[in-house]
């Protein structure tokens, strides 16, 4: 029996696309591995039965520091993120892991998932609900959306979707009208469970997203949840979109991006001494502060997409109950949204 | 996808493998610099038939149709095979490429086109949009993108106005050339959406404009390329919420073929479209294809190219005169983005 720790410190979908390799390396060698991990979210691996604590002083641990290489041949070749790490474990340890599947691997604990949503809470009922993420980190602002844009989709749906706002209060998250607001409120692990308990997923590319496809959904285990993704020409969509998802990009309609993701960093530099405010990671068409890519990407078009899991007859629109059960809980109107 | 194989299997083995192949559409396989004629009763030679089993179990693991054939290879050589670009092999001459096009030859000048295929085989006829959609997209952009019609003679490739007729006028060699001249390319889930990666632009832009009107029938990462638009409703219905349905026709045809077995017909008709490429709008394609144009890649027309492309058309080939007779443009009503975009 091998004895593996993996280690990564990197960001948290960085690390959810690493537990789908240790899924995949036991699945094609079962009984031959025991593994363990160090890396920046140990909340990702609760539960999850493929972990057996080993420690790095056993002579016979193989500690490896993994990365994901593949990431720079992700514009030309056929690969998925969740096939990142696997490639890499594949050429440092001479194997053959075959992907599974195209999501991660998380586990959650029966009682969790009896364990009654975060909005439940406020709002005394369960209802249905989307999860928003109307921004994200400050080092990859290439990815942020209008926030205007957002809450024209929030206005459009109102009585008809609940949307409920997520994002780390260190980043960047304008608040928008009309929404449950648990910006700031969720851990990694109650934001799983959020999303356990979700009917959608609205968001760009971020963890979020990985999320979407990877949790499973509550009362319909192997049903997929629907998720929106703003994704613009930052990165290519073969890397990134999950096959059930509906993926709004630009890739091979602007220059910048027509071979691919630009993989660009910032829209516009921030001062803030980071090496994103190198020239060579600042967007190279913004317009109206956003990249063009994404401004290319209209309220409408992310709301055609929404429709469209409404319209195939899988999940109804809130009822006249729901939707009075959501009201004392939400983010009241305000005067002015937030522009970027 | 075959072609793909055997270009990444000399990429990955430099200098290990000769390859030959027998295949039904020869035309594929003209001037690719990978093969040389082996004689199979050479004992030197192996013969592989290729039959990727991948293609049996493409609703969840993360693989494209460029693997099918890459892993099936690869396993049975007992070599890594791995993907070198994200499409298949073809190609076309340096003389081929000086040639005009076809549609120059009716135009006489250069002017940008989009290739059309609105139709497709009987045996799978749940690939089918519908052919009014597929009008609305023509008029919604006359006068700025000029449609090719292509289709090959007994499948079905309804007649469509105001576009250039070439249905049943190309073999495939011919089809692959017109795809080397084009702007874009419109399809539903076909070889042209295949043609349009593998072959390469004209001006050596790295791609090629392509929309697939695509609904639920096939899982989208066996078949999305990356600088597509890809219209899917996958996870949108139930008969395809984890990967494609997989099936064949819309209704039955009754004419014994295995794609009219039970199991192979559409669950969920509206309209006798499949509710999967029922869902998907007119709106929803003409928005994708002006991506390409809001983006920057591509031009419209310009005015001395429309007036090439209202000759061609009112020449006769293949026009419905309503066009240019007095028929608005959908662009042209009133209400037409506000109404049809949502």
């Amino acid at each position: 029996m091998r004895k593996l720790i993996l280690k990564n410190h990197q960001s948290p979908g960085d690390i959810l696309m690493l537990t789908a390799t240790v899924r995949d390396l036991h699945a094609s060698y079962p009984g031959e591995f025991l593994t363990d991990v160090r890396t920046s979210v140990d909340q990702l691996w609760q539960h999850n039965p493929l972990i057996t604590p080993l420690r790095e002083d056993d002579p016979e641990v193989t500690a490896l520091r993994c990365n994901y290489p593949l990431i720079h041949r992700s514009n030309e070749s056929p690969y998925h993120f969740v096939q990142s790490f696997t490639e890499y474990l594949n050429d440092k340890l001479s194997l053959k892991i075959t992907p599974q599947k195209y999501a991660g691997d998380i586990y959650l604990h029966q009682q969790e998932k009896r364990w009654i949503s975060q909005v439940q809470e406020r709002t005394g009922k369960e209802i249905p609900y989307w999860v928003i993420a109307a921004g994200g980190k400050y080092d990859f602002t290439a990815k942020w959306w209008a926030s205007d844009r957002y809450q024209q989709v929030v206005d459009y749906f109102y009585g008809k979707i609940q949307f409920v706002q997520v994002g780390e209060l260190h980043h960047y998250h304008p608040p928008l009208r009309g929404v449950i607001d648990l910006r700031g409120l969720t851990d990694v692990r109650q934001l799983i469970r959020l999303v356990y308990h979700a009917q959608g997923v609205v968001c760009g590319v971020t963890f979020l997203m990985h999320l979407a496809a990877t949790v499973e959904t509550k009362g319909s285990a192997g049903q997929t949840r629907p998720c929106v993704v703003i994704a613009g020409g930052r990165e290519p969509p073969q890397w990134e979109a999950y096959p059930h998802h509906q993926f709004l990009h630009t890739v091979g309609a602007l220059p910048c991006c027509e071979k691919g993701g630009c993989w660009k960093a910032r829209t516009l530099p921030l001062g803030d001494g980071s090496e994103k405010d190198l020239p060579r990671n600042l967007c190279l068409n913004v317009v109206q502060g956003m990249p063009r890519c994404m401004h290319m990407i209209s309220a409408e078009d992310v709301i055609r997409r929404i429709q469209m899991y409404f319209v195939g007859g899988r999940r109804a629109w809130l009822t006249q109950q729901e939707f009075c059960a959501a009201q004392p809980t939400i983010r009241q109107p305000i005067a002015h949204s937030v522009a970027l | 996808m075959l072609t793909a194989a055997v270009r990444d299997l000399h990429a990955s083995c430099p200098g290990q493998f000769q390859t030959d192949v027998r295949t039904r559409h020869n035309e594929l396989w003209r001037n690719n610099p990978h093969l040389r004629r082996l004689d199979p009763r050479d004992p030197d030679v192996e013969q592989i038939d290729c039959n990727p089993p991948l293609t049996q179990r493409n609703d969840d693991p993360p693989f494209h149709f460029i693997h099918g054939f890459l892993r099936h290879l690869g396993n049975l050589l007992d070599v890594e095979i791995k993907p070198t670009v994200f499409r298949g092999d073809l190609h076309l001459s340096r003389r081929e490429k000086s040639w005009i096009s076809q549609l120059q030859e009716i135009t006489r000048d250069e002017i940008p086109f989009w290739v059309l295929s609105a139709g497709g085989t009987f045996e799978k006829t749940i690939k089918w949009w519908d052919r009014e959609r597929f009008q609305t997209v023509i008029n919604a952009f006359r006068d700025r993108i000029l449609f090719v019609q292509v289709g090959a003679e007994g499948d079905h490739h309804p007649e469509l106005s105001g576009v250039v007729d070439l249905r049943g006028k190309t073999d495939l060699r011919q089809l692959i050339r017109l795809i080397h001249h084009a702007q874009g390319v419109l399809c539903p889930l076909n070889l042209l959406m295949h043609l349009s990666s593998a072959v390469d632009t004209k001006h050596s832009s790295p791609n090629r404009a392509c929309v697939v009107i695509a609904g639920g029938g096939q899982s989208t990462q066996w078949q999305r390329y990356p600088t597509h638009q890809f219209l899917h409703t996958i996870g949108a219905l139930t008969c395809c919420d984890t990967a494609g349905c997989g099936r064949h026709r819309t209704h039955s045809l009754d004419d014994n073929s295995p794609s009219d077995s039970a199991d192979k017909i559409c669950v969920d008709v509206v309209d006798d479209l499949p509710h999967c490429m029922h869902m998907i709008g007119a709106a929803d394609v003409i928005r994708s294809i002006q991506r390409y144009f809001d983006g920057g890649v591509l031009n419209y027309l310009s005015a001395d190219e429309i007036e090439v492309a209202r000759k061609t058309l009112t020449d006769g080939v293949g026009l419905s005169e309503s066009i240019y007779k007095g028929e608005r443009g959908l662009s042209e009503q009133p209400g037409f983005m506000q109404q049809d975009r949502l």
